[in-house]
């Protein structure tokens, strides 16, 4: 394909979208047809397999859960706001919902989070973010890691921190953290749809927010988002 | 207080006026979208969200007062505050109704449903979202050609509404989905006042650019 024969704007966005997302489904069913065909051979252990097979359809489903949720809430047909919800009990409720899983990742779970700080989302659309965040961290940031959570108030915004000191990512990666299907994990040897970051900026941009990231290599990662806080009524 | 804190501040109320008409779009969808999921809990977030609609209502109203009381403005700069103040009336009115959309969802429940009329619905508010976007952006670019435009998309909504009566109508013996059907008629009439909303507005930016008030339509004689 020569240069001239290339699509651009929003045709290519959309071109290279498809592309990526068959790829991305491409995988787990290769996998799914593999286990199919070991399962068939004699003397192996046929139930092992259809664990593994069932696993390849649970991140199938959720790649194309993923992927419809991102799609409504660019099409707007998915509200992020909805008036304002208190920060603290959610990121209580979704480091309870994880105990398990950080335990046996090893990973440390800590929030400053003062009471009455209130962000620009509906409690789904917080959860959404809270847990894309903590499963980040569980996939990416090694054993004895620590995942935070903390959030002031800063004039008329609200600076939410999420980080965590583990293993990180190449500097050179970072700035590619929020990209659809983006994977610093380049042998995918963990598990995920590559969508939890792009629908974490997607949110807080809706919610009129900015999103930035930080982080190297042994230096952890940092998400730094500042949200509106509320104001008063009086327009002029 | 100078003219130029006079224009920044009339500058300031029509922004505020746009951010509202967002809010409504917000609430319109939500409410839509708790119907269509039977989500109890969004649609009380959409009642709640109502709060945040009519903060925002007062904070405009005072605000065009307060530039009336003080700046007494006159022509266009007059014709723009008394717009403006239709204008955030009609948005809130349009929130209003999609509190009762999530308060019919609520009631509705325990109740049978028809999927393919709820999935009319959608089609109603896609409808009515794209009136409220040209209603505001109309008034926002003095566009009279495609204020009026309003008419033909409502006209739209107005058979939609129709439809579904019949629909209704045709739901048969159980009582359970008569008792739904006939909430589901309050759900099509208030997306169809959201319609008439947005003409209103249509009509506010009309006076706005040529200083005379007229409706668009006869059929809004007969409108609540």
């Amino acid at each position: 394909m020569s240069a001239q024969d290339l699509p651009s704007g929003y045709e290519g966005l959309r071109v290279g979208f498809t592309a990526a997302v068959s790829h991305e489904l491409r995988t787990p069913l290769a996998r799914l047809l593999s286990l199919l065909d070991t399962a068939k051979l004699p003397g192996v252990d046929v139930q092992e397999l259809i664990e593994e097979a069932c696993a390849e359809v649970v991140e199938m489903t959720q790649l194309v859960d993923d992927i419809l949720f991102l799609s409504e809430l660019e099409q707007g047909r998915e509200v992020v706001a909805l008036g304002f919800t208190e920060l603290a009990p959610y990121v209580s409720e979704v480091f309870e919902a994880n105990r398990e899983r950080a335990l046996r990742a090893e990973l440390g779970l800590e929030q400053d989070v003062p009471a009455g700080i209130v962000v620009p989302m509906r409690p789904r659309m917080l959860l959404v973010l809270l847990g894309n965040l903590l499963d980040n961290a569980l996939r990416y940031a090694g054993r004895g890691a620590t995942f935070r959570v903390v959030a002031r108030l800063e004039g008329h915004h609200v600076v939410l921190e999420v980080s965590d000191d583990g293993a990180g990512v190449d500097a050179s990666d970072v700035p590619r953290l929020f990209e659809r299907f983006f994977r610093s994990d380049r042998s995918r040897t963990t598990r995920g749809t590559g969508l939890g970051l792009a629908i974490v900026k997607h949110i807080v941009g809706a919610a009129d927010g900015t999103a930035e990231v930080e982080g190297a290599l042994g230096q952890g990662t940092r998400f730094r988002f500042v949200l509106p806080a509320p104001r008063g009524a009086r327009i002029i | 207080m100078p003219r130029d804190v006079f224009h920044e501040q009339l500058e300031r109320l029509e922004a505020a006026i746009q951010e509202q008409g967002q809010l409504v779009l917000r609430a319109l969808r939500s409410s839509v979208n708790a119907l269509h999921r039977r989500d109890s809990g969004l649609a009380d977030e959409v009642i709640a969200f109502d709060d945040e609609i009519d903060r925002r209502y007062h904070g405009l109203q005072q605000g065009i007062e307060g530039l009336l009381a003080l700046q007494t403005p006159v022509a266009v700069d007059l014709r723009l505050v008394l717009a403006m103040l239709h204008v955030n009336l009609h948005l809130e009115r349009m929130g209003d109704h999609c509190v009762t959309i999530a308060k019919l969802t609520k009631l509705s429940q325990s109740l049978t449903s028809d999927p393919s009329l709820v999935a009319g619905f959608e089609d109603v508010a896609v409808r009515a979202e794209e009136m409220i976007r040209v209603a505001l952006a109309s008034f926002a670019t003095r566009d009279v050609a495609r204020a009026e435009m309003l008419v033909d998309l409502d006209e739209l909504i107005d058979r939609a509404n129709r439809r579904v009566v019949s629909h209704v109508l045709d739901l048969g013996g159980d009582a359970a989905l008569r008792e739904w059907g006939l909430r589901m008629i309050i759900v099509s009439r208030c997306l169809e006042r959201i319609g008439d909303h947005a003409v209103d507005i249509g009509e506010q930016t009309a006076y706005l650019v040529t200083g005379e008030f007229r409706e668009f339509t006869d059929a809004s004689h007969g409108r609540d």
